[in-house]
């Protein structure tokens, strides 16, 4: 798998330099304390909504903080929903999907007609939704996009566990006396390991977007506490007077999620069962 | 089918013995209201029992219901009715529990050597499998004798399937099926998937397993050199029916049902100048879904009779060689010929 993935970054500089860009922000958010020159909360109502300067590299907002120091604090809470989000959905779709798909039968049907269902909203209006039941804040956004984009991995890792269940090496496993549940974990898991891959960085991508719209409409990340989303919402209103503001937020926003869609694509391409080269 | 146990030849020592199985699938119902759900009848009514030590074949075309058989016997399919003793031990609705250390003594080599190799591990691990799972000490140097056994060098330990080629996953394959000293081996299809040359080699492997460790083995193909080859006795296998069983050599040498002859006759011969005609069947192999009242053979058959052939089912009668045939031409009496003497469907060759 590693070796089909750098086979194809070989021969796709976007993908290179999408996955540059994702670990910049990644250590950005690791290292967010570090890199920020300045303490993003600290107000300064002398100096609001200065232009980029020398001090402030990319100005200051309408309480006068630190325009740049934010924005690497938002790198940060955008990670953690998005990883948090990511890695919970990853885990529990791919657990139902492989579990539905091994067993068959009833809880086959059962769970996904409860996927069709939560599919057949947009996973931004599930999201909003299930906030208005959980409560708003950085954990309930959390939970909230982690329920909406499990279903996915459910389906995805159903399906492929469909034709590897019809594979000669798990009659094997059975033949040797091989439990269901090691046959999951070794014999059917490493092989869906692909598409949750692909997944994972669209579902990445997703969460991000999704992270800054709830932020945005207020119902995420709570300001103080900086956010893609809430930058953007509170640049707003000062668009025509301080534009970069909420430009800085997007372009940042922006970028992230290009970079992860690239890098979705390079992946699904790397691990295409339909092109794979020996 | 009571007599089909009468004649089988006995065996002192039975390692396996299949008595009245049947697989039959269900299908789901094509439409939504009425309409009745349809059984595709896989195999029927199949008895046959194998010794200790003996090569035992099966042969008959695609769909004929012969890997199905072994599926059922392995307790990959459940059986829908019938009884299967392996061991001693009635293993036909055994819970696979129960049935788990049992396991160990059959194994099974499968055809498509890419699909029967779990291609996320390395050989060293696929070797190793079944000693890990029934907690079997192992070292390094047992992966490694294994590897010896099928053949195959220790520097393919660390490589993953993909990187090998087919007779070699083929090796790999049958290391992994010796790995528990099994003492059957069910193997299914083991060199049809293989070039010619390989073919030989991975027959010949086998054939010294079997005298060596002295494993009983199930070799399913459908081809029936291979068979004769391999086995000592054989039943030839049509629409999930047996129609003829004995020893092998008698059998391909000999055949007396009209289907083995079919097949026989379908056989390359080395020598251009033994010019032996070649019935050609018509027609394709019915449907599972509905078999053939009476004989199941008795709408492609060169030599049908009449209307009995489509209308009773035949018993099986014994036949010179030693072992028996399903057809209603080996009944005593009947014009045609008389079993107990002579080799029998002489006539009907020019028919086709």
């Amino acid at each position: 798998m590693i070796e089909s993935i750098s086979t194809e970054m070989r021969g796709n500089p976007p993908m290179i330099i999408a996955m540059a860009i994702i670990t910049i922000y990644m250590a950005i958010a690791l290292f967010a304390p570090v890199i920020a020159p300045n303490d993003p909360n600290r107000q300064d109502l002398r100096r609001t909504l200065e232009a980029p300067s020398r001090e402030y590299p990319l100005g200051t907002d309408e309480y006068g903080r630190d325009l740049l120091s934010r924005l690497v604090y938002a790198t940060r809470s955008s990670t953690v929903v998005a990883v948090s989000v990511v890695v919970a959905s990853a885990v529990i779709g791919t657990a139902l999907g492989i579990f539905a798909g091994y067993r068959g039968g009833f809880v086959d049907s059962l769970l996904m007609r409860a996927s069709d269902i939560m599919m057949a909203f947009p996973s931004l209006v599930l999201a909003l939704g299930l906030i208005a039941a959980i409560g708003p804040g950085l954990r309930g956004t959390i939970i909230a996009l982690a329920i909406a984009y499990t279903p996915v991995y459910a389906r995805i890792v159903r399906g492929n566990v469909l034709s590897i269940k019809e594979e000669a090496y798990i009659e094997s496993a059975q033949t040797i006396g091989v439990n269901s549940t090691r046959i999951a974990v070794r014999h059917v898991l490493p092989n869906v390991a692909g598409p949750v891959l692909v997944q994972g960085a669209l579902t990445f991508a997703f969460a991000v977007l999704s992270e800054a719209g709830l932020s945005f409409v207020g119902l995420g990340v709570a300001p103080p506490t900086a956010s893609f989303g809430n930058i953007i919402a509170s640049g707003r209103d000062y668009i025509s007077t301080a534009p970069w503001i909420s430009t800085s937020s997007g372009i940042a926003t922006v970028l992230i999620v290009l970079s992860l869609l690239i890098l979705a694509d390079g992946l699904r391409d790397a691990l295409d069962p339909y092109q794979h080269r020996f | 089918m009571l007599q089909h146990r009468c004649i089988e030849m006995s065996q002192v020592d039975p390692l396996l013995q299949v008595t009245d199985l049947s697989k039959h699938f269900s299908l789901r119902k094509e439409r939504l209201w009425g309409g009745e759900p349809q059984v595709l009848r896989a195999v029927d009514n199949v008895t046959f029992e194998i010794g200790r030590g003996e090569s035992f074949g099966l042969v008959g075309e695609s769909g004929s219901g012969k890997s199905t058989l072994a599926r059922s016997i392995l307790r990959l399919h459940e059986p829908t009715s019938g009884r299967i003793v392996f061991r001693g031990t009635d293993i036909t609705h055994l819970p696979e529990r129960d049935l788990r250390p049992l396991r160990r003594h059959m194994q099974m080599v499968f055809q498509d050597t890419k699909s029967s190799l779990n291609p996320r591990l390395r050989i060293r691990d696929i070797v190793a499998e079944p000693l890990v799972t029934h907690k079997l000490p192992h070292s390094a140097a047992d992966v490694n004798e294994l590897m010896d056994k099928a053949g195959l060098s220790e520097v393919f330990l660390d490589r993953f399937p993909h990187q090998l080629s087919g007779g070699q996953r083929q090796r790999v394959g049958i290391a992994r099926a010796l790995a528990l000293s099994p003492d059957l081996i069910v193997a299914d299809e083991p060199v049809s998937a293989l070039d010619v040359s390989i073919q030989a080699q991975i027959l010949n492997l086998l054939k010294v397993l079997q005298s060596e460790m002295g494993i009983t083995f199930l070799l399913i193909a459908h081809d029936i050199s291979v068979v004769t080859y391999f086995c000592q006795r054989v039943a030839v296998m049509y629409l999930g029916q047996v129609v003829e069983l004995g020893p092998s050599r008698e059998v391909m040498g000999n055949p007396s049902h009209p289907y083995t002859r079919a097949l026989v006759s379908a056989v390359p011969r080395t020598d251009p100048r033994s010019r032996r005609s070649r019935i050609v069947l018509r027609g394709e192999i019915p449907s599972p879904l509905s078999p053939p009242t009476g004989c199941p053979f008795h709408t492609r058959c060169p030599v049908k009779i009449g209307p009995i052939c489509s209308e009773v089912a035949p018993p099986a009668y014994p036949t010179a060689s030693g072992g028996w045939a399903a057809c209603h031409l080996l009944a005593p009496g009947t014009g045609a010929s008389n079993s107990a003497s002579s080799p029998l469907i002489q006539t009907g060759e020019g028919k086709v």
